[in-house]
């Protein structure tokens, strides 16, 4: 079973079925041997460049079946077995749309033009702030790496509102009620429970009389 | 000719028999050749009037065997085979690639 969660595709072949898995280890090796960045290659496949194509491929079967797919003609191979390009792009178009980044621009705080690399190095970092340790970043699917930054960043954003509150209730004259702070209303009585909790007032407290200009005060039985 | 699994054997005129395959790899070939993508060749190999070294590149990619030709063998096969028009006609529409219409 193919854990889409975990950015898991299941590529079903004429003899046996694959598991596609795009990691950050091998989205690294990937630029390194097409000295090309991973979005000029996305953008190559999802154009339907059949090189591109076989890259996104070979580099989706290296988590579970590196050995055997060594090369991406090997992936081309298998691609042709899978009924050719126009299947190979299904596949591919597919395995992208898993792991894309869903969060706004803003969010993952991408600059518009990078120096090679530092994409990875500037995530590397975050992932780390992120709690996740180094071999743990480098196993993680693209799919996992941008859950794992949103979380971060909704920490993060935690953290912050928290910083700020706590340095306005300083600020204020008297504290408001907690229910009230944290927005919860309090919980209404129904009439018949208002009569129950005076039933129950009337048998504890007995009744007393008040001598003119005396305040009200109750004797407890109990 | 034959096909099978992709594989066509033409024989030219001169009692050579060349392989051809038309499979993803042929493409990529094809792609690193040319500089474009595989269905931006076909397009041109489909108007009817390609460049004779559009055809060239395209027998260069799916040739097999003899294998890896160079540009001038893959032109030299080509001629064999009786020219660009020949040898489209003999391809279509089976080996062309998913996609590659226009």
């Amino acid at each position: 079973m193919a854990n889409r969660e975990r950015g898991e595709l299941r590529l079903v072949a004429p003899d046996r079925s694959y598991l596609l898995r795009l990691v950050v280890e091998t989205c690294c090796e990937l630029e390194d041997r097409t000295s090309r960045e991973l979005s000029a290659i996305v953008a190559g496949a999802n154009a339907g460049r059949a090189t591109d194509l076989r890259w996104l491929l070979w580099a989706g079967l290296q988590d579970a079946h590196a050995a055997a797919f060594p090369a991406p003609e090997d992936a081309g191979r298998l691609a042709d077995r899978l009924g050719g390009l126009a299947a190979l792009r299904s596949v591919v178009v597919a395995l992208i749309q898993l792991n894309e980044d869903d969060s706004p621009p803003e969010a993952s705080g991408q600059a518009a033009a990078e120096p090679p690399g530092s994409r990875w190095r500037q995530l590397y970092i975050d992932a780390r702030r992120a709690g996740i340790a180094p071999d743990q970043f480098w196993r993680l699917s693209l799919r996992e790496l941008w859950r794992e930054l949103a979380a971060q960043r909704e920490v993060l954003e935690r953290d912050r509102t928290l910083a700020w509150m706590t340095a306005a209730l300083t600020r204020t004259k008297t504290l408001p009620a907690l229910d009230r702070f944290i927005g919860r209303r309090p919980v209404q009585q129904t009439p018949e429970q208002m009569r129950g909790m005076l039933a129950i007032l009337k048998a504890q407290y007995p009744k007393t009389r008040h001598a003119k200009g005396t305040s009200c005060q109750t004797k407890q039985v109990m | 000719m034959s096909d099978e699994a992709g594989h066509v054997t033409v024989t030219g005129t001169s009692g050579q028999s060349y392989t051809l395959h038309f499979g993803t790899n042929a493409m990529c070939r094809l792609e690193a050749i040319s500089g474009r993508a595989y269905h931006e060749v076909y397009r041109e190999l489909q108007s009817g009037t390609p460049r004779m070294e559009t055809a060239r590149q395209l027998v260069q990619a799916v040739l097999i065997a003899p294998a890896e030709p160079t540009a001038d063998a893959a032109g030299d096969a080509l001629d064999d085979l009786g020219g660009i028009d020949v040898l489209l006609l003999s391809l279509q529409p089976k080996t062309l690639p998913p996609g590659a219409a226009a």
